[in-house]
């Protein structure tokens, strides 16, 4: 398993944090840059965050559900269709525990986090969040390469195959 | 008497007066009339007769003068027949009337008289031979005496007249006197009828008037709002009707009265109990928009706290080694240091008041389930029980419950900050008692506890946030309010009483069936 995890280093991955508060972005930013190596990218406004999200590949979406005009849901609906590797977490203001729930079933969340979050949690659960991101990711590069090596294995097979025949 | 009866009794008295004094003037009447027919009997009768004597009796005495000097046989012969009649008239009116006593001597006068007068005439007769008479001494002698009888019989007859006058005059002095004794009569009874018109008119009127005035009076002090007046009249007549019923409407308004009192003052517990519902439905949403709008910085300042504190120990850990630093710049750090001590103090505190407000305003919506009361309640005591002095002896009594549809962890909630405070009061060594039953389509459950009661006034805003005075600091409480909030949210009543010297109790019911709202 190790070998499959070698791969991923923390400088890797690609965070997209979603927030209507700035201040709260700059929280997140600045915790996670004293104790992580993660690339962050952060947007106040979800129409240029999902437009992001259409032309980029990243490992992990975080947003807020209450913003104007397009909600925490509907941001990691788009994602979940441009970004589907990447694991969607919501960051509820207050606890509207039926609405995540409505989110975990609709849009496949990972993990909702409420407000105001406490920071170790919040580490462990985007360490898990990449954890599995990545795992994905050297998982299908490991079937891709089998399926690779089938393929050269088969037309190994055929070669020897005509050979003989 | 009935007072129909008694507005009769004047025009019947009226009658009667009439009555008695048409009988005595018809019985004067008769009187008069009796007279009327003596006077005419005895006066005119006699008078007549008198008259007619006396005329008889003029014409004899011509007749006698005329036969004595004219030498008439004839005029003899006419006097003596005129002489029988007048005696034939006295005897026949001897029969009649009542002069009787009159009468008898003047027949003897006159057959004296007319005995004289014709033995006179006669005599005369008998001696004139020539042309006159011749006088005699014996002649004249006659004559003087004849005359002498002529005029008493002439007495007598006046006599009769007069003697009849006087029987007039008695008879009419009768009847005046009979009239005057008659208009006394009258006046007397005229005027003691009407004292007794005027005197029992009075009595009757204020006899009706009187019970009248009263009941006047008494439906004014009704009106006026004094319905506990009394009327105290009772007859068995339609002014007795008119007090029964009177009474009657006295009666129901002052039921109609207690009833709407009642009614008023429900619905004024209920105005009441809508006003905090109503109050504390705004107060929540209030309390909502402020947790909400906190909750952002909230965070912000959480999580600097924390990065600040991670950041410390990091530079801690790196700069312990340096020697000749600044002494502004040791300052400086342990400045840094503490602030951020304290920063993290208060962010925590926030974070609490701010948790608080969330369950207040009941932002945490749970599901909705059937929620058994029992089971939630023994499990409150059980969180209680480390809160619980020792002194303090708690009991429940457990009804036959049917769940209840709500938030249970929320009614939980509830439940635990009454228990709580009435945990609090009983201390150190009082009694708290738990009870639940079964009422109707309602769970009811009732909390009492000894050691302090409260006043009304203080009763009236137990379940408004209020300032503790409690613990070491002054601080909000939030607990009863919310507990309040959560009951109405589950469409239940709650009620906190006093009793002096008892203790609290409060007691809640809560609908088994009913639509939890939102918030």
């Amino acid at each position: 398993m190790n070998s499959l995890l070698a791969k991923f280093s923390e400088s890797e991955a690609h965070i997209v944090l979603v927030d209507d508060e700035a201040m709260v972005i700059d929280t997140l930013r600045t915790f996670l840059a004293l104790e992580t190596d993660y690339k962050v990218t952060s947007f106040t406004d979800p129409a240029k965050a999902i437009a992001c999200g259409k032309e980029t590949e990243i490992d992990l979406i975080v947003s807020d559900f209450l913003m104007p005009q397009i909600n925490g849901i509907a941001l990691l609906r788009a994602y979940g269709e441009s970004n589907p590797q990447a694991p969607r977490i919501l960051l509820t203001g207050y606890a509207d525990k039926g609405s995540a729930i409505k989110a975990i079933n609709e849009v496949g969340l990972f993990q909702y986090l409420e407000k105001p979050w406490d920071n170790d949690q919040l580490l462990v659960v985007f360490r898990n969040a990449l954890d599995r991101r990545f795992l994905f990711k050297a998982l299908q590069e490991k079937i891709a390469e089998v399926d690779q090596a089938q393929g050269k294995l088969s037309g190994l097979q055929d070669d020897i195959l005509r050979t003989f025949i | 008497m009935r007072f129909t009866h008694k507005i009769l009794l004047s025009p019947l008295i009226t009658a009667v007066a009439f009555m008695v004094i048409f009988a005595v003037t018809q019985r004067a009447f008769e009187r008069g009339s009796e007279n009327i027919a003596k006077i005419q009997d005895v006066y005119f009768q006699a008078s007549e007769l008198s008259h007619s004597l006396h005329s008889d009796l003029l014409r004899i005495r011509y007749l006698l003068t005329a036969a004595a000097s004219d030498n008439d046989e004839e005029s003899l012969l006419q006097a003596i027949a005129g002489a029988a009649k007048f005696r034939a008239t006295i005897e026949r009116a001897q029969g009649a009337s009542e002069l009787a006593a009159l009468l008898d001597p003047l027949a003897d006068q006159f057959d004296d008289y007319f005995a004289s007068a014709r033995r006179l005439t006669e005599k005369i007769l008998d001696s004139t031979t020539g042309p006159g008479p011749t006088y005699d001494q014996a002649l004249i002698d006659d004559a003087v005496a004849m005359n002498r009888q002529y005029a008493d019989l002439g007495a007598a007859l006046r006599l009769i007249v007069e003697g009849n006058h006087q029987e007039l005059e008695d008879a009419i002095e009768d009847s005046r006197a009979h009239i005057g004794h008659l208009r006394f009569v009258m006046n007397i009874t005229s005027v003691v009828f009407l004292g007794v018109l005027v005197v029992l008119s009075v009595v009757v009127i204020r006899s009706i008037v009187g019970p009248v005035n009263t009941m006047s009076r008494v439906a004014q002090a009704i009106s006026g709002g004094e319905l506990a007046v009394e009327l105290d009249y009772y007859s068995p007549d339609a002014l007795g009707e008119l007090a029964d019923s009177i009474r009657e409407m006295q009666k129901s308004l002052v039921s109609d009265l207690a009833r709407r009192e009642k009614s008023e003052a429900d619905l004024i517990a209920a105005q009441g109990q809508m006003v905090q519902s109503g109050k504390m439905a705004v107060l929540g949403k209030l309390v909502a928009g402020l947790a909400h709008e906190l909750n952002t910085p909230l965070g912000t300042m959480l999580s600097s706290v924390d990065v600040l504190k991670r950041s410390r120990a990091i530079l801690n850990e790196n700069t312990k080694a340096e020697t000749g630093v600044d002494a502004r710049v040791t300052k400086a750090s342990a400045a840094m240091s503490r602030s951020i001590d304290n920063l993290s103090v208060a962010t925590s505190r926030v974070e609490d008041l701010v948790n608080g407000l969330k369950v207040f305003s009941q932002l945490d919506n749970g599901e909705i389930q059937q929620a058994d009361i029992n089971t939630g309640l023994q499990a409150t005591l059980i969180l209680l029980e480390p809160e619980t002095p020792s002194e303090v002896k708690v009991v429940a009594q457990w009804g036959d419950l049917e769940t209840v549809l709500g938030l249970p962890a929320q009614l939980n909630q509830a439940f635990l900050s009454i228990l709580r405070r009435t945990v609090r009061d009983a201390a150190p060594s009082g009694l708290v008692s738990l009870k639940t039953e079964q009422v109707g389509e309602r769970v009811r459950v009732t909390i009492k506890g000894t050691g302090r009661d409260y006043a009304t006034e203080e009763l009236n805003l137990l379940f408004n946030p209020n300032f503790s005075f409690n613990n070491t600091r002054v601080r909000m409480d939030w607990d009863m309010a919310t507990a309040s909030r959560i009951i109405s949210r589950h469409n239940g009543t709650i009620v906190a009483a006093s009793e002096s010297g008892e203790g609290t109790f409060y007691t809640i019911e809560i609908p088994n069936w009913s639509e939890v709202k939102k918030s």
